[in-house]
Parts: C-alpha cells; structure tokens; sequence
C-alpha cells in the first residue's frame, strides 16, 4: 500500500489531471463570472497538459511526442484567451453585464 | 313487346342520364333557358312511360309473367351481388303508376314552378327521385332495393327542403329524413340478419342476395331454419322500414312536416310514390310475413291505429295540406290493413286507386295555395267553384273516389270491405267504416271550405292554364280504373256503406254551414287538431334522449376526456421539464453533456463488464 | 523506495495538493480578483510538475504564458469591464451544478473502474472477479492504454479535431452567408 502511494507511477498524474480538469469544468459549469469562467476554461486545458506532458515522460518511442503538443496547446491557449476576451468585450459593450444570464441569444 | 320487358332497366338509367345532364349543364352554364330543362325532362318521362306500358301490357297479357335480367355489381368471394330489373305483375302495375303520376306531375310543375329561380335544379332533383323511385320498383333484390330506398329518402329529403332558406322547411326535411333513417337501419338490419340465417342454414351462396324471384323458398327457408322469436324479429326489423317510409303509427309525424315542401313533390312523393314504396315492400314481402299469423295481426292493428288516429287528426285541421297529409296517413294505414287482414293483391288495388286520387287532390290544393297567393288556410278560402268550375269537379272527382262513392276508390274499398266480411273479422269491418266515415267528413270538409260559400278572399291570383287542366289528365285515370278493377258482389254491404257515406257527407255538410254556431269540445278538438299529440310525444322522446345523451355525454367528458386530459398533463409536465432545460445558457449545456457522457460511459461499461461476466460464469 | 523516490513523491504530492487546493479556492472565492490569484497559483505549480516529470521546456513555458501573460491579459480586462454592481457574483448552485458534481464523481469512477478493469483483460491476469493481481498489473496495462490511445488512436483524433474545424468553420459560413441575405 505505502508502495502504492509513494511510488509515483503514471496513474497519479493521470489521477491529478482528470480531478483538475473536473473541477474545471464545475468551475466553467457554476461561475457566473463570464471571466472567471475563461479563468476555469484555462484551467481545463492545463489539466490536458499535464496529462500529455505525463504519457509523454513515462512512454518512449510514441508517434505524436506529447511535449511538443503541449507547447502548441498553451499557444492556442493563449490565443484562445484573448480571442474570447476580446469578444467578450464587445458582447460586455452591447449588455453592460459580466453576468453569463444575461447571455441568453442561444435560446432563440 | 318482350322488346320493353327486355330493356325496361333502361327506365333506371334514362332519369339518371337526364339528372347528370341536367346537373352538368347547370355546373358549365350550358342550360340557360328553361325549355330546355322542360325537353329534358319530359323526354325521359315519357320514354319511361312507353316502357312502362309497354312491360305493363306485356304482363297483363302473360298473367304470372316473370322476369330477371341482372347484372354483377360486387362479388366478395363468393357471394355474388347483382343489379338489374325483376319484371313481373306487380312490378309493372307499381312503375306504370308511378311513371304516370310523375309524367304528370311534372307536366304541372311547369306551370307551378315557373318563377322560382332554382327551376333547373327542382327538375335534377325530380329526375333523380324518378332514378332511384323506378330503381326501387324494379329491385331484383332486397340489397338493391335498400340502396334505392335510401336514395328516395335522399332526393326525398333534397325535395321537402327545396325552399331551404326558410327555418321550419329545412327543420321539416331533416326531421323527415332522421325519421326515415330510422327505417333505413331497421331494414339494413333486417336485410343482414335474413341473409345471415339464409347463409348459415343453407350454406349456399346463391340465393343469400334475397333474389325477389325465389322470395317463396326464401321465406320457408327463414321461416323453417329459425325459432319462431328470430322470425318474428327479422320481420320485424324488415316492417319498420315499411313503417317509417309510409309514415305509419307512430313515425308518421314527418309525412305532416314534409307538407312544407313544394305542392308537386307532396303530389309526386308524399302521396302517390315514395310513401307506398313502404307498402311496395310490404306487397313484395308478402311470402315472408303471410308465415307467421302474428306479424299479419301486427300489421293490420298498425294499419288500423294509423288510420284511426291520422282519420280522427284529419277532421280538424285548417291547413288544406296538412288534412291531405293526413288523409295520405290514413289512407296508407288501410293499405297495411288489407295487406295484415285481406291479401297483397287487395293492398295494391287500393294503392292505386288512392295514389290516383290523392295526386290529383294534391295538385288541385297546390293550385288552390296558388291562387290565394301561397294562403294554405282553408278558412280563408271560398266559393272558388264559381271561378274555377273545372278544379272544383275534378277535386270532386278525387274526393268521390277516396271517400268511395264511386270511381276506383269505390271498387278498391269495396274490395276490402268484402275481404274483411267474409273473413268474418267484423270489428275490424266496423272500424274500417268507421275510417271511411271519417274520411267522407274530412274530404267534403275541405271541399266545402274551398268551394263553396261566399269568397272571401277578394284578392286571388289567376292561375296557368296547366294548373287548372293538369288535374284532369289524373281524373281520367280515376275513372278509368273503375273499369279495371274487380267489382263487389255484396250489394247489402255496398248500400250500407253508402248511407254510412252519405250520413257523413251530410254532415260535413251541416258542419260547414253552421260552423259559426257548433261549439268546439275542448278535449275532443284537441286532440284531433294537434294530432294525438305525436309530435309532442316525439318531442318528449327527443328531450328524454338529449337527457340520455347529456349523461353519456358526461361519462364522455369526464372519464374518456380525463384519461386524456391526464395524458396531455403528462406530456405537457415532460415537455415543460425538457423546456425548461432549454435555457440559452451554454453552462447548463455543457452540465447536460456531461450528464450525458455519464451516462454513456456507464452503458458501454455495464455492457462490456455483463458480457465479460457472462461469458465466465459459462 | 530509493531517496529520489521520495523526493519525487514528495515534489508530486506537494504541487498537487497546492494545484488542487488552489483551484478549489478559486472556485469558490466571490471576488473575481482573487479567483484570478489562486488561479495564477495554479498555473505555476503546473510549472513544477511538469519539472518534476523532466519538462523543462514545457514548465518554462507554462510559467512564462499562463502564469505571467494570460493574467495580466485577464486583469487588464477586467479593469475594463469591472463596475459595483458587477463586482460580486457568486457562484450559483443550482441543479446544473448537482448534475455536473454528479456526473463529473460518476465518470471519475467510471474511469478509474476502467483502469482496474483492463488488468483483468490482460491475457496474464487471473480471473475477472477472482483474486487481484492489481498492483504488479496497473502500471502496465497504463502504460498500454496510453500507448495504444497515443499511437494507434492518434489518427482517430485528428480526424475528430479535423472535422470539428470544419463543423465550427461551416457554422461560421453559413451564418456569414445568412447575414448577408439578412442584411
């Protein structure tokens, strides 16, 4: 059991990846901060990162090198963010709210 | 003439042509003028009315001349549905009479329907009564006679409710056409159970359409293979239809309505045709009900309340229309009478000689409400003899004859009044004078009124020259039959009924002239002017069964409509849940999708794991 | 257990304890400012698992752009946008975070089930609902489930991002296209 726990193996970062990316996904599910909801989407996709950075350390001789992918994944992230940033201030300027209900056009 | 035997069933065809014709042109404008209606019309009628004579003559020279020309119509299997045309005596007696009525008829509908604006469509409808009325004369089989009876209950009804546009006439013709469909179930359903006992006790397909020409065997096979309640039944069924279509006791109520239509089609169908189409059938049935004493009783004791009762209505009604309508009731139920007490032959003797006397009264009163400027009341009529001598003898002419003073009403009554003597069934011989008692009063009641006495109608319209004269064409026959038909041989019982005749002529008489000093007795008077209340017992019916309906109606609501209604609640509170999840806002999406991959997860898991298990525990 | 072991544990439980605590707190904390702090604390504990995994690269990166320039980019925003009336808003539970709470423990359950469950389908292993051979089994069949997902199933994931592109880019035209009939 002592071996089981302190032993780091793959399935502990696995572990942490997907708990991280859960609770991201509450965090996008129950914010009503449209930023803090950017702010807990960021957090997802580190939770990704971490999982390929993890799969790529522990396997060799992989097709798709998973440290590369993550390099390109925070640059998407980062483009990501400031393209959703800068429509949310354009949406902000129409509604003058930060509040997500007031975000409703989907509902037609 | 085995010429006109062969193609009389071109006598159903050639009104059905015309009514097309007629109908089309109406539809594509072709017909515009009215003469070419009256061509049309009278074309067919008398092309109908050589075929007739012709077959008539035919088989009044052949006597028990029979014969069937049909055709296949619908085959289900085996069972073989034909139409076409059954000739024989009766047969021919019946089409030639109402060929002749409805010739005439029309001759006198073209003066009495000049100006109406839908001239053309009276003419289509007439055409189609005479397709379906000959149809049904000519029926080789119960099955087509039932498609015919309702479509004489069809053109009927399009007939009474010709001047629909005013209330009471179209409430009239529905009220003659709801009564009538209660006929029309009663023999469908008499129709379906006889061919039904005939299908399960012979097993043979052949004569399960009710062929007229094997109607003998037919009824000793009913009558053989069956209790006696299952033949009582199956007559039954198959005599309410007779019932409802001659307006006998107690469905006889639309006949008083159907007065509201135009004075030609009371003429033609409320007299003389349609109304003994139920004694037709009665006539053709004969084999069938003679079996069993008990139906023949019950047909006489109709025919004798109908006849009392429609007798004892007739005295005291102002409307000239309404007393013919009644005297048709009467008249109608003596014919049942003869046919319950005396023999068929008996039956249509009288038919004839009143569907004669009684058209002819008919056009002479639709002249009549023409010259008092569509005034039915007889009251305010009279001394119309003096302006128009030649309506005043003919309608003498037809109240001499229905009352049985002389002509062919004389030889037909005197006929059933030997029948009933020498069966030896005298109360019904004293009823029966006593309804030719009553009938006598009523008829030179309404000549009186009309006829004779001071006119105090100042105003009164001169009539076309067709409505004074066509009424005579109609007399001739009248006297005529006079000569056909068989003579009495009883002079006692002839001198009798004549003083009892006579009594009632002078009566009506004195009636007349001292009409302002006679008091009226409440309840007596009553009861005849409101005629025995039928109608309000109808009414009574009517109000107990809309109670009846509101009940069921209830149920309906409440149980039916509940269950339903719940159902709706159900998937109205589902597909409000599932709306009320459509809520715009992405999160709840993005909730709703992982929910869902939840789900899918577990399944494909539970799956995969059972199949696993499975696969060991083998 | 060697001493780099334990150092190695020690790293890992240390940095996830703190991401994990972080982003808790920053789930729950009704300013938006300091839901962006812990967040920034997040992001650089990430850095130091991904040093501990031997990233170095990536950990730099990871540090340089999530944890530096995206809040700066954030925090200038919300200087933008940040008024009273805007300044709390609390996390909301309502029952789409029930069913998400739920359903995020249920996959979590399921996968780990899942996990547990591929040893048993290794031809070595004993029977399904026999004893375990768990521990000696998991790294492996781990370490082949992603193999096969990074290796064989890589295809299968390009195609998903391929045609989710065109999905999101055929949405875009069409409403490009809508508009301008529209207008």
């Amino acid at each position: 059991m002592v071996e089981t726990v302190f032993s780091i193996k793959l399935i502990h970062y696995l572990i942490l990846s997907m708990i991280l990316f859960f609770i991201g996904a509450l965090g996008v599910v129950i914010s009503k901060n449209v930023i803090k909801i950017l702010i807990f989407l960021e957090i997802m996709v580190t939770a990704v990162n971490i999982n390929f950075v993890a799969v790529a350390s522990f396997l060799e001789n992989v097709s798709v090198s998973g440290y590369v992918f993550v390099l390109f994944y925070t640059a998407i992230g980062a483009v990501e963010i400031s393209v959703a940033l800068v429509i949310f201030y354009l949406m902000f300027r129409k509604k003058k709210s930060l509040n997500i209900e007031s975000y409703k056009e989907l509902k037609g | 003439m085995n010429f006109f035997v062969d193609n009389l069933y071109t006598v159903i065809l050639i009104p059905l042509w015309i009514f097309l014709i007629l109908v089309i042109g109406k539809m594509f404008a072709v017909i515009k003028s009215n003469r070419a209606v009256n061509a049309l019309t009278i074309l067919s009628s008398l092309y109908c009315l050589v075929f007739a004579t012709g077959a008539f003559i035919k088989t009044f020279i052949q006597k028990g001349f029979a014969s069937e020309s049909v055709v296949p119509f619908i085959t289900i299997s085996k069972f073989n549905f034909t139409v076409g045309s059954y000739i024989d005596g009766v047969t021919t007696w019946f089409l030639l009479l109402a060929v002749i009525v409805s010739f005439i008829v029309q001759i006198y509908s073209f003066a009495y329907m000049k100006d109406d604006r839908n001239y053309l469509k009276f003419f289509a409808y007439l055409n189609f009564f005479n397709f379906s009325m000959f149809g049904l004369i000519l029926s080789p089989n119960l099955f087509q006679m039932y498609i015919f009876w309702e479509l004489v209950g069809v053109s009927s009804y399009l007939l009474i409710g010709f001047w629909f546009y005013k209330e009471d006439v179209s409430v009239a013709s529905k009220k003659a056409f709801i009564i009538n469909r209660i006929g029309d179930f009663s023999f469908l359903a008499g129709i379906i159970l006889a061919a039904y006992i005939i299908l399960s006790n012979l097993g043979n397909f052949a004569s399960i359409a009710l062929p007229f020409s094997e109607i003998g065997y037919i009824s000793a096979q009913i009558f053989g293979c069956t209790s006696d309640g299952i033949f009582i039944l199956t007559c039954i069924l198959l005599l309410v239809a007779s019932v409802a279509k001659s307006a006998q006791f107690p469905l006889h109520t639309w006949l008083i309505d159907a007065m509201k239509g135009p004075t030609p089609v009371s003429a033609l169908i409320h007299s003389a045709t349609m109304v003994a189409a139920g004694v037709f059938l009665l006539i053709r049935l004969y084999p069938l009900y003679s079996l069993s004493p008990v139906i023949l009783n019950i047909i006489t004791v109709i025919g004798l309340l109908t006849a009392i009762f429609c007798s004892y209505s007739a005295l005291t009604q102002t409307d000239i229309k309404k007393v013919l309508a009644y005297s048709t009731s009467a008249q109608l139920g003596l014919m049942f009478l003869a046919v319950g007490s005396c023999s068929a032959t008996v039956s249509l003797f009288h038919l004839t000689s009143h569907a004669f006397a009684k058209a002819m009264l008919f056009l002479i009163a639709g002249s009549v409400i023409h010259i008092l400027s569509s005034n039915q009341d007889i009251t305010l009529a009279g001394g119309l003899r003096k302006k128009f001598p030649i309506l005043a003898y003919t309608f003498l002419i037809g109240i001499f004859s229905l009352s049985g003073i002389l002509f062919s009403g004389f030889s037909s009554k005197e006929i059933i009044v030997m029948n009933l003597f020498e069966s030896k069934s005298y109360i019904l011989l004293a009823l029966f004078v006593l309804v030719g008692f009553m009938t006598a009063y009523y008829l030179f009641r309404l000549y009186f009124y009309i006829f004779e006495g001071k006119s105090n109608f100042e105003k009164s319209n001169q009539p076309h020259k067709i409505l004074e004269y066509s009424p005579a064409l109609l007399a001739v026959f009248v006297v005529f039959l006079w000569f056909v038909l068989p003579k009495s041989e009883n002079i006692l019982l002839v001198i009798l009924n004549y003083i009892i005749t006579i009594i009632s002529v002078a009566l009506a008489g004195f009636a007349y002239y001292c009409r302002n000093k006679i008091k009226k007795v409440f309840l007596l008077y009553g009861i005849s002017y409101n005629g025995f209340y039928a109608e309000n017992l109808i009414s009574f019916i009517v109000i107990l069964y809309k109670k009846l309906s509101n009940i069921v109606n209830m149920i309906e609501k409440y149980i039916f409509e509940g269950v339903s209604y719940l159902l709706t609640l159900v998937v109205k509170i589902i597909s409000l849940c599932f709306s009320k999840m459509q809520t715009g806002n992405a999160q709840s999406y993005l909730s709703y999708s992982l929910f869902i991959m939840m789900c899918s997860f577990a399944g494909i898991l539970l799956v995969y794991s059972l199949i696993i298990y499975f696969s060991e525990v083998q | 257990m060697s001493e780099l072991e334990i150092i190695k544990s020690i790293t890992f439980y240390g940095f996830s304890m703190l991401i994990l605590l972080f982003a808790i707190l920053a789930l729950v904390a009704d300013n938006i400012l300091y839901s962006l702090l812990f967040s920034v604390v997040v992001f650089f504990c990430t850095g130091g698992i991904f040093f501990s995994l031997g990233a170095d690269y990536n950990a730099v990166v990871q540090i340089a752009i999530y944890a530096v320039a995206i809040p700066i980019l954030i925090l200038f925003s919300i200087m933008f946008v940040i008024t009273d009336k805007n300044n709390n808003l609390n996390i909301s539970f309502s029952p789409k975070f029930v069913i998400t709470f739920i359903s995020t423990g249920v996959i979590s359950l399921i996968l780990c089930y899942c996990v547990k469950f591929s040893t048993y389908l290794n031809p070595n292993s004993t029977k399904f609902l026999g004893t375990s051979s768990l521990n000696s089994n998991l790294n492996d069949s781990i370490i082949n489930i992603a193999k096969t997902l990074y290796t064989n199933y890589s295809l299968s994931l390009f195609i998903f991002a391929v045609s989710v592109v065109i999905v999101v880019v055929g949405i875009s035209v069409l409403n490009i296209i809508k508009e301008q009939k529209n207008g």
